[in-house]
């Protein structure tokens, strides 16, 4: 197991550190939706911080993302299962997660290569052993290496997205003075590179989620210190320079859970998302066509963000005297924030049949 | 109307699985949705929906079928249009 030396760190707000193809189909049959109409891109809440000005503070430079990251938290340490419980409870952070992942706070790294948002992977109490304290990265790293081999967490799968966070008891603290969260990563013996982070713990709910939602961001955007970071001059202090680095002051709030703002170059300025503002249901017609007799033609429509709940519905347009149309959808995630449909239109008759492609976007699940 | 996600899963290469999800009101108008939480290069999964009458509640049966040579993750989300 190699760790490596560089890592991305969260300090202490005083601290120094830091198709229009149509298969099987003649080309004017071809879907197209762009990007964001009519559902609309995400909008930042009322939570962004100072906006800069200039050139992107933030460049890609091609290394690993997290699209979909698959979030296994681990509750390190005796604490976790005293009597009376902590404050916060384990529950209470795993609970605070889940309402992070389903709230709109990680759509807008979509500006960030598609990244979409991320789901709990599940959640383990570990009250057999303690971190050191103070701890090091390679305490965590190698306590994580060992839940793997045993099988108290899963592996990784294979998109290899898994992050592993250790949430630490209140009071353990991080040798290096100051950093309060961090993400990095270690190679395991089959040359897997493992992404994990750590979070400390104030004895507050909102002081852990501000943390890990900044070090989650991070982790999806920049897991191994080679993909979105900060141009020359956008940070001052050491490690990977993350876009959760420059807006540690301002923080805002996600389903009544506290996070903390990342930069968006798009909207030059820390930002806390938020769902866009559109009244769900909405409907219309995504495409026409007309099938030929007895044939089946197959659709795509692309970039539907992920979150959107999407029903479709074909209808004739032709007159008919029996059954005239079957239609199946398939789904495809085409990136961690975009969704590809698929429609399959098949003409039960034997003459030509026009076609509206029809959908109606219920909500966000 | 009210949606969420009501189950998680994965599926290994072309593997189809059951699932089912039971105690649903039978006054309620629900639609499933499965969504690949894996990224892929073309259409990874199709589903079809059973419904049966439990009591007096609804129990939904959904097929899914990964359509791709590859393991896939997946979010069974519900809208229930009436709710």
């Amino acid at each position: 197991m190699q760790l490596i030396t560089k890592r991305s760190r969260m300090v202490q707000p005083d601290g120094h550190q830091d198709a229009l193809t149509v298969t099987e189909a003649p080309a004017n049959a071809g879907v197209v939706r762009s990007v964001g109409a009519p559902g609309g891109e995400p909008v930042p809440g009322p939570f962004g911080g100072p906006g800069g000005g200039g050139a992107n503070k933030f460049a890609d430079n091609g290394g690993a993302v997290i699209e979909i990251a698959r979030l296994q938290l681990i509750y390190w340490g005796s604490a976790w299962g005293s009597s009376p419980a902590p404050s916060p409870t384990s529950a209470q952070v795993t609970s605070a997660v889940q309402q992070i992942f389903s709230g709109p706070y990680m759509t807008g790294l979509t500006q960030y290569r598609d990244i979409g948002r991320g789901h709990l992977l599940g959640s383990v109490v570990v009250t057999s052993s303690n971190p050191p304290n103070p701890f090091t990265d390679t305490n965590v790293s190698n306590f994580i290496a060992g839940l793997i081999s045993a099988g108290t967490v899963p592996g990784l799968d294979a998109a290899k997205a898994n992050l592993y966070f250790v949430v630490m008891p209140k009071g353990v603290n991080s040798s290096s003075g100051g950093v309060i969260g961090e993400h990095t990563y270690y190679t395991d013996g089959s040359g897997n590179r493992i992404h994990f982070g750590w979070v400390t713990n104030n004895g507050t709910l909102p002081y852990v989620t501000n943390v890990l939602s900044h070090e989650l961001v991070e982790s999806c955007t920049d897991p191994e210190g080679s993909a979105i970071l900060g141009v020359a001059g956008t940070c001052s202090g050491g490690g990977w320079c993350e876009i959760g680095d420059v807006c540690e002051s301002t923080s805002g709030v996600v389903n009544g859970i506290t996070v903390q703002s990342y930069w968006s170059n798009t909207n030059n300025k820390c930002i806390v998302p938020a769902w866009p503002a559109t009244t769900y249901p909405y409907s219309g017609t995504q495409f026409t066509y007309t099938i030929p007799a007895n044939q089946t033609v197959n659709f795509y429509t692309f970039n539907w963000p992920e979150y959107e709940f999407v029903v479709w519905e074909v209808v004739p347009t032709t007159a008919g005297t029996a059954a005239e149309i079957t239609w199946n959808v398939e789904i495809q995630r085409a990136s961690g924030a975009y969704v590809t449909y698929w429609i399959s239109v098949t003409n039960l008759t034997g003459a030509p049949v026009s076609i509206q492609g029809r959908y109606t976007v219920l909500g966000i699940a | 109307m009210t949606l969420g996600v009501q189950f998680t899963g994965t599926l290994a290469p072309n593997q189809t699985a059951n699932y089912y999800t039971f105690g649903w009101q039978s006054a309620w108008d629900v639609l499933w949705q499965i969504m690949p939480t894996s990224t892929g290069t073309a259409s990874q999964v199709q589903w079809t929906v059973s419904t049966e009458l439990s009591g007096t509640a609804i129990t939904y049966w959904i097929m899914i079928k990964n359509l791709t040579a590859a393991a896939i993750d997946f979010e069974g989300r519900y809208a229930i249009l009436n709710a």
